[in-house]
């Protein structure tokens, strides 16, 4: 009995790791792509950066100058060259709006927009999917029916618009969350750097108050955000348990008597895992790029907050860096989730030639 | 009861979820950090005006040590004195970096308003100023930067010399105005004295020194960070700064937007307050709402429509004064040649429902402009000068004198100014009664500035400010023939004249006459629509006083004190 069992390991193993260095090469080649595409079509967006960088005092010469000072008037193919050559050194080049490093900058800004972002999944996976299996598990009750309005109303809210209701209500009318400033109250300094969540480091710090304080920050963006993505991740799991209800093996179950709790949380949830999975992922990917508008409405000072300026002010270097990142990040996201699915279902990574 | 069973943990788990968020609002902010930290702000009061007859100056506040929260409708990017930079950018300058002459100020409407008289700022003890035209300034010996250096007269140099060679300087562009073309014109005399020698006397030498770009800058630690290829230290001094004015940089989180200034006990004047927390807060609303619910002191940059709704609130003060920035739609005659006919502009700017957009778009918050010398400027002369009303009877006339049949024209706007995009409205009903259709088109600011240079629009909204508040100098950006901001490229040669014989001429009635002529011709000539001249417009809590503005309209910190 041993032996087959070790081979079975041995060869999950084997497939695991051949499984993720396919991924990973492919994953490069992915990077490289985002990279080529976005330096092209950030140069087709009409914009007049160094007029803005030059001010309106400026003549043709100073703007002139300013664009042969950033490398504005190369050619297109030694900007490319430049570029390339940069980035495989980690340089993203240098804002003409700050003057500063663009990695720089936006490393400074992503750690505020993970910790939006994480939370704010993990806000909507705590409802969704919980309400999810419920429905499921309830078709046609009220439960199931208030769920699906729920997901009716979250799908369609407007981002923007439940922003600034939440910030109406609850930090202006009642006063019980902060006004949308920042991830502190102005002129407290934050807790010393160690995962760049202010929750965490706050706690880390022995800041406790300032740990409370990031959360009461994070409540209304993330509230904003959470129930938009709960919806979403709703519908994907009642469609997936209903499935999973449906089929054979939880039929055979409940003839052979498993609990129903058994059968919902363990049978039924790991084979509605995968879809769920995925939308997670989306999810987390478009928190990671999309969060513009609630990074704006809450002056969140994160990388899409760094992305709308750079857009009113034609920072091309800026606005690649940023389009760059989450290309990377969602590269980096699909290769979690890749590996996700590899562990809820070992055929994925055995390209389905085996099975345990 | 299994349904009991599967229902009892998502149960708890929505309980927790709820309580955790009940908790959250109910708690309450961690105290500020570090930021009513007790500071020295018993400097030595402000040096005394030497000239009798300069109007009287406001007293400033008690000193107080609350720290006072400003918030900008822009971001801070750069710190250089001698880069442009965002307006946000500007204010946090002008807090570091103090001129050597400042103006005189009035009590007016409980702000202090300044005049274009000017005296010598704290770090001087003396300004004269010769017949040629060479100035003469001794430094106050106390006055150091904030790293507790004293500021000498070759710091003094440095930066005015550094304004004219460093590569990046935006400076040589203002310094024409005041007849210097050469880092010859400024001498160090001895430790505590230099000259500047303009090639002749000026009008608006003085109020050019009360520019934050003036501001002395370390010599010694410019040139300890000066590399090869940054010899002026460019770098150091974006994210850097050795403070000559009120306040000192204790802090500057970029990714956040905040700034924190503490009083700088090297500036010989007073400071009224305990620091300044500078924070952008890049949505009006949001501003407004944060100045209603106490939560920052001051707002910057609110629109006409949202003070008008703040006006009411006991809570808020709003302080406003007329300002010499002037709107106006250019007309470009080669972009469109419908509009270079001269008696159909003049039509358009008849046609043109001023007042509806003084009461409707900018809700009293503006005054008339009347051409580009606008109504609160220095040799303004509207009535004389016979500027445009509405009046679509004589617009229809000249239409018809002019002979061109009913024409599409297109107006363009940028789409972050919902102002203009509101006038636009306005004036394209307006322009339908005389047979003009007009196309509104709304694009983004990069798209709108590179098609502006590119002189691609017919009709274009802009707004300007220049600092200085002076006629011919304004004229010079945007009127004047061939210039690259005179987006209208309307020409007209004895303009030209006059714009160069004014910026010059330092005898007031001369300019009056000037000034009246060159508002004739821009009446005449009809290359714009001047549609407003913008209040400017600062609203504070009611605690807060000592508002003061000069003609730079960059907020000024160090008279503002929380009672």
């Amino acid at each position: 009995m041993a032996a087959p069992k070790r081979a079975a390991t041995l060869l999950s193993k084997v497939g695991m790791r051949r499984y993720l260095a396919k991924r990973f090469a492919i994953s490069l080649l992915t990077v490289f792509g985002i990279v080529v595409v976005v330096f092209f079509i950030v140069r087709v967006v009409p914009g007049d950066a160094a007029s803005l960088r030059a001010g309106p005092y400026a003549t043709e010469e100073r703007i002139q100058y300013i664009a042969d000072q950033y490398g504005l008037n190369d050619p297109i193919s030694e900007q490319f060259v430049d570029y390339m050559s940069g980035f495989v050194r980690g340089d993203l080049g240098v804002s003409i709006r700050t003057n500063q490093p663009v990695l720089g900058e936006l490393l400074d800004r992503l750690p505020a927009s993970l910790e939006l972002a994480l939370y704010s999944v993990l806000l909507a996976v705590l409802i969704g999917v919980p309400l999810g299996i419920v429905a499921a598990a309830r078709q046609g009750s009220w439960l199931d029916n208030s769920a699906r309005f729920f997901a009716v109303i979250g799908s369609s809210m407007a981002l923007f618009w439940l922003g600034l209701l939440l910030i109406f209500f609850f930090a202006f009318g009642l006063g019980w969350f902060p006004g949308p400033v920042d991830r502190l109250a102005v002129g407290t300094a934050p807790p010393p750097t160690v995962t760049g969540f202010y929750t965490i480091d706050g706690v880390l710090s022995g800041q406790f108050a300032v740990a409370w304080e990031a959360v009461r920050y994070l409540a209304l963006p993330v509230f904003t955000l959470g129930f938009v993505l709960a919806a979403s991740i709703l519908k994907m799991v009642r469609v997936a348990m209903i499935e999973a209800l449906d089929s054979d093996y939880i039929r055979t179950a409940k003839a052979v008597g498993v609990p129903r709790m058994r059968m919902l949380l363990v049978d039924g949830t790991r084979n509605a895992l995968i879809p769920v999975i995925t939308t997670i992922g989306i999810v987390l990917g478009f928190m990671l790029g999309g969060n513009i508008i609630v990074e704006f409405l809450f002056s969140w000072p994160g990388v899409g907050r760094y992305a709308f300026d750079a857009i009113s002010t034609s920072d091309l270097e800026s606005l690649q860096g940023f389009v760059i990142l989450v290309g990377i990040l969602y590269v980096i996201l699909n290769i979690v989730i890749d590996v996700a699915y590899a562990l809820a279902d070992p055929r994925i990574r055995l390209g389905g030639s085996a099975s345990t | 009861m299994t349904g009991n069973r599967l229902f009892r943990p998502l149960l708890i788990a929505s309980v927790l979820l709820a309580l955790a968020l009940v908790a959250a609002a109910c708690g309450e902010d961690a105290e500020p950090a570090d930021t009513t930290q007790a500071t020295d702000t018993t400097a030595p009061p402000a040096t005394d005006a030497p000239d009798p007859d300069a109007p009287a100056t406001t007293e400033v506040p008690a000193p107080t040590s609350e720290k006072i929260i400003v918030s900008l409708s822009t971001d801070i990017n750069i710190l250089e004195q001698h880069l442009f930079r965002s307006t946000g950018s500007y204010a946090v300058t002008r807090a570091l970096y103090q001129p050597f002459l400042d103006q005189v100020y009035v009590d007016e409407g409980g702000a202090r308003l300044g005049t274009s008289e000017v005296v010598p700022s704290p770090l001087l003890d003396s300004y004269e100023v010769a017949d040629d035209g060479t100035a003469t300034f001794t430094l106050n010996p106390d006055a150091k930067f904030a790293s507790g250096d004293s500021i000498t007269a070759a710091d003094a140099v440095y930066m005015l010399r550094r304004s004219i060679e460093a590569p990046g300087s935006y400076i040589p562009l203002l310094l024409p105005f005041i007849a210097i073309d050469s880092p010859d014109a400024f001498t160090v005399v001895d430790e505590l004295t230099f000259t500047i020698t303009p090639n002749q006397p000026t009008a608006l030498f003085g109020r050019f020194m009360t520019f934050q770009v003036f501001g002395p800058l370390q010599e010694s630690l410019a040139n300890e960070q000066a590399t090869e290829e940054d010899p002026f230290a460019f770098d150091y001094f974006t994210t850097n700064a050795n403070a000559s004015g009120p306040y000192t940089l204790t802090s500057w989180d970029q990714a956040r937007g905040e700034v924190i200034l503490d009083p700088n006990p090297g500036w010989p004047g007073q400071v009224a307050n305990g620091g300044i927390i500078v924070r952008n807060i890049p949505d009006a609303e949001q501003r407004a709402l944060l100045l209603q619910n106490g939560d920052i002191d001051v707002a910057v940059g609110l629109p006409p429509r949202l003070v008008s709704e703040l006006a009411d609130d006991p809570n808020i003060n709003v302080y406003t004064a007329p300002s010499t920035r002037v709107n106006y739609i250019g007309m470009n005659a080669t972009t469109d040649p419908n509009l270079s006919n001269k008696l159909v502009r003049q039509a358009i700017s008849y046609a043109v429902p001023y007042q509806a957009l003084l009461d409707n778009v900018m809700f009293g918050f503006a005054s008339t402009a009347g051409t580009l010398i606008t109504s609160p400027m220095e040799t303004y002369q509207g009535d004389a000068a016979g500027i445009y009303t509405t009046d679509l009877a004589k617009a229809q006339a000249l239409m018809d004198e002019s002979g061109v049949a009913p024409f599409e024209v297109e107006l363009a706007v940028q789409n972050a100014r919902s102002q203009d995009q509101e006038a636009a409205v306005f004036i394209q009903d307006a322009l339908r009664e005389i047979g003009i259709t007009v196309n509104i088109n709304v694009l983004p600011q990069g798209e709108y500035s590179e098609k502006l240079n590119g002189r691609e629009f017919a009709m274009f909204f802009t707004e300007w400010f220049s600092w200085g508040d002076d006629p011919f100098y304004q004229m010079t950006f945007l009127a004047k023939c061939g210039a690259f901001t005179n987006f209208a490229d309307g020409c007209n040669e004895r303009l030209d004249e006059i714009i160069a014989e004014g910026t010059f001429e330092t005898d007031q009635q001369r300019r009056n006459e000037l000034g009246l002529e060159a508002q004739q011709l821009m009446v005449e000539d009809a290359n714009r629509i001047y549609l407003w001249s913008e209040d400017w417009i600062l609203a504070t809590g009611a605690n807060i006083t000592g508002v003061t503005k000069d003609f730079t309209e960059v907020p000024r910190f160090e008279n503002l004190s929380k009672n």
